[in-house]
């Protein structure tokens, strides 16, 4: 009985006897689904229902709501707010006799809040801070030489900004390692304009972040003019994410001799981008290894205009990068000027594809992951566990999150590996699938039932080389002759999981995570990753999280490279611009995920390396990555190609090349397949089977 | 159109008629005055009926109802209710309740949507109320007055409540009925409103004594009569002048 199923899960879930889905899985419930829909709703209206049984007395008059007084909860949500009771019986008798109170009530609730639909009652997320900043000007002007290691950080937050000038001036010379950070967050914002001027020499190190995100940007202004000779080592990032974004101009002007390594990078996603004028002006001679690179994300894009004018003589080794994906594009213009003399090895790539970006993925589209090769991305919604290329084991369903740390171990083939707190085996499998079964996984799991369906799912996916131990991972023995050939180690502990999206903790109210918990785990998370470093030949362990506290995350990190100095921290995937916190030593070598700003599951990886480590060993090992990155690429059937799905089909082509009525049959279901997409952000992980044809080539 | 009468000398018209958007029930009394008026005035529209409730004249106190239904009390006897039963139309229900408070038209005030009630009527019969009167039942009292059903009538289309009743309190029942709202009185000062007058979507029955202001408070919050602007001047107005610019 899904009312009395639905109750129970409640009860559960306040005694803190599982997550709400784990328990919803464990019932035995026909349509789980529903139930877990229902428990859900229940628990946001939870507390307007006990107001509302409170006022009617409904528990003075029915004893039998009186003895289950969730079960009344589950019962009022379903009939005020639900589809209204769908079973008969006591149940049904007991709240209709009391009908028209407890729509009353609610009606009286509502108009006392002043709202007319049920859905306002719920408490809005009071997030939101500073909104309609009106007419905000800021100065900020800065006057001196030999200004060293300065940082910058402004931050707005607010919808509806409207008017707001900024104005910042650094003057000097010899400015050395300042951090600028402006981030602007805001929907509705009206006519900004921001005024960045540098003019001055021998700036060194110099780090520009400038993020502006939110929806309906109307007519905003940026200029930035950096002049000055002897420039190194400049980096700037600019990133404008929102919808609806009209009439942007983004003017950038450099000009100045003797540019070293800068780096300029300008990403803009969203959709309905109107109008966006983009100008980037460089001129001066002897520029060094500068990369630019642009990317524009997004649907809908209208009238933009970039604008490029390079001039300057002994220009060397410039990188360019130009992406622009996203359909209807209408009316785009590239102006492309270079002009100087001895200009060497320019690079301009400019890639236009017509894929979309992920935030408008709609039902049955997926994409090619645009960080992770063996990924695929699905829209929000779409379900495949009934299909057949997912229950045979062929596809994982995993996060994107979730894939990082196998994809940042990245152990060469052959190699040993130890995943630490492996079940249910996801991440396992990515590492066998990235040293395409060869060599060894140590897979550790110290629970009897997880471990159990590891062995099943891992098996189902065609995972050879794995061996697991239902056993406390601290409880090894680094010394033990079987692991001495381990390298690499995977360490993602348990951890509060508060980054993952859909478990709905918050319904559950302030109860869910607290200080001693968070102690407690982040202790257990040290231990096991100072464990994992007393192996002896280890030369990289990555660790991982999801959790969204720096308590689990930057600390853990920190508290361990104090204590270990043989391991250090490198760099994880460079290109990611989402990092660890700030404020924290460790938080730039670390990446984080979220789910508003990489479509994903909360997440954290950190990346340690043995120090020691000689010369020819990590000249070895990188080239092995460089290989592994290689075949990867090679991989994916031609060299052009990148659409992921023809490999499927070549895949099954070469694999039943001589039952051709089979192979037909198979393309069909993976046709089918592809249409019947589903799963709210799920990523998809292609899999090692996929690589088996590719080697035997 | 707002129109005074006096039964048998007595202004309170509320106490022996009740009025609805479908039917209306009128007391049996020595002579047939009082009956004329509200056949002269509805006859083409509604049935209008004699009937007596339990043996009284006091029949709009005795019962409530509304277009979709009529409750009347225990006490009825069996010859009331099917004299009624005849004379009604047939999508009308009636259903006699036991309820202690077995004046339903003192402790109960209803329109079409909505009926406010005695704080202390029983469950049960709030049930049946929502029941058969397709309502949507709130527990309610009027400028501290437990009896709604004498200090307030209400209509779909406005309602005129007790003249104590605090700004506060008229917010609050505005948005219960979702129809505009004033407090005022009936014949010449009388917060007895549902004892001194009937009202429809359409039609008012006052006192003799309703004095001319009276009537046109009424008239103007029950959007009765020929004082309404036209629909020319309001609904139409903006569609009118758009079209013609």
């Amino acid at each position: 009985m899904l009312y009395t199923q639905a109750a129970r899960v409640i009860e559960s879930t306040q005694e803190q006897k599982g997550s709400l889905k784990s328990l919803v899985f464990a019932s035995k419930a026909k349509n789980q689904k529903q139930l877990y829909a229902l428990v859900c709703e229940t628990l946001k209206f939870r507390d307007i229902i006990n107001t509302i049984v409170k006022e009617t007395a409904l528990f003075k008059r029915e004893k039998f709501l009186k003895k289950n007084p969730v079960l009344a909860q589950v019962l009022v949500y379903e009939f005020l707010f639900g589809k209204g009771i769908r079973c008969s019986g006591k149940m049904k008798n007991v709240i209709m006799s009391h009908k028209a109170a407890l729509q009353a009530s609610l009606t009286r609730i509502k108009i006392k809040q002043q709202v007319s639909k049920n859905q306002d009652l719920l408490p809005k997320d009071v997030t939101q801070q500073g909104n309609g900043i009106l007419g905000m000007i800021m100065n900020i002007a800065i006057l001196g030489n030999g200004i060293v290691g300065m940082i910058i950080n402004i931050t707005i937050s607010g919808n509806g900004i409207v008017g707001m000038i900024m104005n910042i001036a650094i003057l000097g010379n010899g400015i050395v390692g300042m951090i600028i950070n402006i981030t602007i967050s805001g929907n509705g914002s009206l006519g900004m304009i921001i005024n960045i001027t540098i003019p001055g020499n021998g700036i060194v190190g110099m780090i520009m972040n400038i993020t502006i995100s939110g929806n309906g940007i109307l007519g905003m202004i940026m200029n930035i003019t950096i002049s000055g000779n002897g420039i190194l080592g400049m980096i700037m990032n600019i990133t404008i994410l929102g919808n609806g974004i009209l009439g942007m101009i983004i003017n950038i002007t450099i000009s100045g001799n003797g540019i070293v390594g800068m780096i300029i990078n300008i990403t803009i996603s969203g959709n309905g981008i109107l109008g966006l004028i983009i100008n980037i002006t460089i001129s001066g001679n002897g520029i060094l290894g500068m990369i630019i690179n642009i990317t524009i994300l997004g649907n809908g894009i209208l009238g933009m205009i970039i604008n490029l004018k390079i001039s300057g003589n002994g220009i060397l080794g410039m990188i360019m990068n130009i992406t622009i994906s996203g359909n209807g594009i209408l009316g785009m213009i590239i102006n492309l000027k270079i002009s100087g003399n001895g200009i060497l090895g320019i690079i301009m790539n400019i890639t236009m594809d017509g894929y979309q970006c992920v935030s408008s993925l709609k039902k049955k589209q997926f994409m090619k992951d645009l960080h992770f090769d063996d990924l695929l991305v699905f829209a929000p919604n779409t379900d495949l566990h009934d299909n057949v290329l997912y229950q045979q084991g062929d596809i994982i369903l995993q996060d994107k999150a979730s894939c990082i740390p196998a994809h940042v171990l990245c152990p060469p083939l052959g190699s040993h590996v130890i995943d630490t707190c492996a079940a249910p085996g996801n991440k396992t499998s990515h590492l066998a699938s990235i040293i395409n079964n060869t060599g060894k996984i140590y897979a550790f799991d110290l629970d009897t039932k997880r471990i159990g369906t590891m062995g099943n799912l891992t098996a189902k996916a065609g995972v050879m080389n794995t061996q697991l131990f239902n056993q406390d991972f601290l409880k090894t023995n680094p010394t033990d002759n079987k692991f001495q050939k381990v390298e690499y180690i995977l360490v993602d502990p348990s951890c509060t999981g508060s980054g993952i999206v859909n478990r709905n903790d918050h319904l559950m109210g302030a109860q869910g995570i607290t200080k001693a918990r968070l102690r407690s785990l982040s202790s257990f998370q040290v231990m096991i990753l100072k464990h994992a470093m007393e192996f002896p030949n280890l030369k990289r362990v990555v660790y991982s999280t999801c959790s969204v506290h720096r308590e689990e995350n930057e600390d853990v990190v920190a508290e361990v490279l104090k204590c270990n100095k043989n391991f250090a921290l490198k760099t994880v995937m460079p290109s990611w611009t989402h990092r660890g916190l700030e404020g924290t030593d460790v938080g730039k070598h670390c990446i984080r995920a979220s789910a508003n700003v990489d479509f994903t599951n909360g997440f954290f990886v950190a990346l340690f390396e043995r120090t020691e480590m000689k010369f020819e060993k990590q000249a070895a090992f990188d080239d092995r990555r460089g290989d592994t990155s290689e075949k990867f690429a090679h991989d994916g059937n031609g060299d052009d190609t990148p659409q992921k799905g023809c490999r499927y089909e070549e895949d099954n082509l070469s694999t039943t090349r001589t039952k051709p009525d089979v192979t037909a049959s198979v393309q069909r279901t993976v046709g089918v397949k592809r249409a019947s997409d589903s799963v709210g952000k799920k990523k998809k992980k292609k899999r090692k089977k996929q690589f088996k044809p590719v080697t035997a080539k | 159109m707002a129109v005074r009468a006096q039964f048998e000398g007595n202004n309170e018209v509320g106490v022996f008629s009740k009025l609805t958007n479908s039917y209306c029930l009128v007391a049996i009394g020595g002579s047939e005055n009082f009956y004329s008026i509200f056949e002269g005035e509805l006859s083409e529209v509604v049935p209008v009926v004699h009937t007596s409730i339990a043996g009284c004249r006091i029949i709009g106190r005795m019962c409530v109802g509304n277009r979709h239904g009529l409750l009347v009390p225990n006490s009825t006897t069996d010859q009331e209710m099917q004299q009624m039963r005849n004379s009604l139309p047939d999508s009308v229900k009636i259903q006699r309740i036991e309820e202690r408070l077995s004046a339903l038209g003192n402790v109960i005030a209803c329109n079409d949507y909505v009926a406010l009630v005695h704080p202390d009527l029983d469950r049960e019969t709030e049930e049946i109320l929502a029941d058969v009167l397709k309502v949507e039942v709130f527990r309610q009292t009027m400028a501290d007055n437990v009896l709604v059903g004498s200090y307030c009538a209400i209509s779909n289309q406005g309602a005129l409540v007790h003249p104590r009743t605090s700004v506060e309190d008229q917010d609050e029942l505005s948005s219960l009925l979702q129809v505009p709202l004033v407090a005022g009185t009936v014949n010449r000062g009388s917060d007895i409103i549902g004892g001194g007058m009937v009202v429809n979507d359409w039609c008012a029955f006052c006192g003799l004594d309703t004095t001319s202001t009276e009537l046109s408070v009424i008239e103007s919050v029950f959007k009765l009569g020929d004082s309404q602007p036209s629909k020319v001047t309001t609904e139409m107005r903006d569609t009118l002048i758009e079209s013609m610019t």
